[in-house]
């Protein structure tokens, strides 16, 4: 009974922390604009409503900052996934000569940080014409997307059964052949997972967006964000709606991978 | 394998022949593909890490050798000046220090609360696969959300932590969290550390599931009580995780550069000041693009560090 008590009494306390930042963003962006800065602080609204969602349509620019993130995240996810699979496959199956160090070598990319490599990309894509573009932010994204994708990729494949794979290479398919039409079908779920965690990594990435993005009709959720604080006069009303519209694409994904999620955190670490 | 086993085995007597000249050549041709499929699969990646990191890499260590600013935009050779500048410059001892501190912090409360998150959710109660669920959210959460909800929180006029304390009465007037030297430290920790731990959690989780359960009968045939049933043996089995768990922690906290960055700048007065946030101020601040390098090279060093001692954990684990 003491026992019961203490475990509940520790839950409860543990999804205060966790899960009132998050209740409070929600919260606070259906109170009225008085009702936001008031002391003390209502925990539930008084009145609630919807206009800083329609404020955030209507007089930001917070529809085409979501759209350009949207874009960005799934074209470098795509790439990312495209790329990461077939290497990971050759890591975990196939024998390539030094192929342990370059494994090692991609879990060193994968540790990059961020401001590391900015300065150089930044010099690089200018010269390519790759800054003020969607193109070449999703390109800069492989930098961590690519090394994620194939270690996480890699444990996935080493651990599919290699019998059905073997089955098919004696009735004579390609190796190439038994990858698309044996190992992929049993991998996808492992792909839909890694593919929502390198599109969140993307999702949330700050720094590269800043500094590679500086037109206005381009830039992505993060920077744009990062500005209503100081040009809408802070208002936290809209500035929580934003926070918790630029949340969803999270929970959604949340629900869909949630069983998986041991498999994307456990293999290998992840960024962040 | 495939070269043992040529495709066309069922065929006609009237066009054998031709099948099987067919079959030959499809043989030769997939014969050679599958032997050199492996490097053909790593082309890809290796062309990506060629010219997204490789490259990069070196031309930001070519970089740290001038001296390149918006007056002089294709740089002035000055050899290892930008180092000198840089290990004679207190800002930078000041910043790696921080750094140290601040990554320390974050992850060795990440390992504790984590851990005693994880040994809660091992056990169990009701409603814990939706506790489970709610602990990963700081995680997945976008970091601009995770940052302007804290700032929100933190607020000296209308923020909730200042109303809750100055009610219970723990300070007797609301405190500038993030904009006070002393306070803004440990205030971004926190923030770090509520986002962060969650990862410790599902990795000790997942190791906690395969701890064999007749090692706690035997302890607990042998008197022990829950206390020593932990040190004696969950925090053995755990040790290895831990290790590998903090060593990943600290490489990431080291390099975090959003969550610091978007809650203070650096400030106040330089308390914040990270490495990351310092490459960041030399190369877009004030456009020292050689400085900021520099510095980016130096925690390169750092990096390779303390990977090589995950590396060589690693192997002596796969012994």
């Amino acid at each position: 009974m003491l026992r019961a008590l203490r475990i509940y009494g520790a839950a409860a306390l543990l999804l205060i922390f966790v899960a009132f930042p998050l209740y409070w963003m929600a919260i606070t962006s259906l109170k009225p604009q008085t009702e936001v800065f008031r002391v003390p602080p209502t925990w539930l609204p008084e009145r609630w409503t919807l206009e800083h969602y329609v404020e955030l349509f209507l007089l930001t620019d917070f529809g085409r900052l979501f759209l350009n993130s949207l874009q960005v995240c799934l074209m470098s996810t795509f790439m990312a996934l495209a790329v990461g699979i077939l290497g990971a496959y050759a890591l975990a199956r196939l024998k390539v000569r030094g192929k342990e160090a370059y494994g090692r070598m991609v879990l060193l990319a994968y540790m990059f940080p961020g401001a590391l490599l900015i300065i150089p990309l930044l010099l690089l894509f200018r010269q390519l014409g790759l800054t003020n573009s969607h193109l070449g932010l999703s390109l800069a994204y492989l930098t961590f997307a690519v090394p994620f994708v194939m270690w996480v990729m890699r444990d996935f494949f080493a651990s599919i059964p290699i019998d059905l794979e073997e089955a098919a290479l004696i009735d004579g398919a390609s190796r190439l052949g038994a990858l698309w039409d044996v190992v992929l079908p049993q991998a996808v779920p492992g792909i839909i997972a890694t593919g929502i965690f390198a599109f969140l990594f993307a999702w949330n990435e700050y720094l590269f967006a800043l500094i590679l993005i500086s037109d206005e009709a381009l830039r992505t959720l993060p920077p744009g964000m990062m500005r209503f604080v100081s040009t809408t006069d802070t208002n936290w009303g809209l500035i929580m709606a934003a926070s918790t519209l630029a949340t969803l694409p999270m929970a959604l994904a949340f629900g869909l991978i949630q069983r998986y999620l041991v498999t994307g955190l456990g293999a290998g670490g992840v960024k962040g | 394998m495939a070269s043992d086993t040529p495709q066309g085995a069922v065929r006609t007597f009237e066009d054998g022949a031709v099948r099987e000249r067919a079959g030959a050549a499809r043989t030769l041709a997939s014969t050679l593909l599958d032997r050199h499929l492996g490097i053909i699969l790593l082309l890809p990646s290796a062309l990506t890490f060629l010219v997204l990191l490789v490259f990069p890499l070196a031309y930001g260590i070519y970089t740290s050798f001038f001296e390149r600013h918006v007056l002089d935009p294709e740089g002035t050779w000055v050899g290892l000046g930008n180092y000198v500048w840089l290990f004679t410059n207190p800002n930078f001892w000041h910043s790696l220090l921080i750094s140290t501190f601040w990554a320390g912090a974050t992850v060795g409360l990440q390992i504790v609360l984590g851990t005693a998150v994880a040994l809660l959710l091992h056990q169990s109660f009701q409603g814990r696969s939706l506790v489970r669920g709610l602990v990963l959210f700081p995680y997945m959460m976008p970091v601009v959300s995770v940052i302007l909800v804290w700032m929100l929180l933190y607020n000296a006029l209308y923020g909730v932590i200042n109303y809750v304390l100055v009610q219970t009465g723990i300070v007797s007037r609301p405190i500038a969290w993030l904009s006070q030297p002393d306070s803004a430290f440990w205030s971004v920790v926190f923030v770090g550390v509520w986002k962060y731990f969650p990862f410790v959690v599902v990795i000790v989780l997942a190791r906690l599931q395969v701890i064999p359960q007749d090692l706690y009968e035997a302890a607990r045939i042998d008197g022990a009580g829950p206390i020593a049933r932990f040190f004696d043996i969950t925090l053995p089995q755990l040790r290895d995780v831990l290790l590998v768990v903090a060593l990943l922690r600290t490489i990431f906290m080291f390099n975090n550069f959003e969550i610091v960055f978007l809650l203070t700048g650096g400030g106040p007065l330089r308390a914040t000041m990270t490495l990351p946030i310092l490459v960041y101020e030399q190369a877009f601040g004030v456009y020292e693009l050689g400085r900021g390098s520099a510095i980016a090279v130096v925690m390169f060093f750092i990096l390779i560090a303390v990977m090589s001692v995950y590396f060589a954990f690693l192997r002596k684990e796969n012994d």
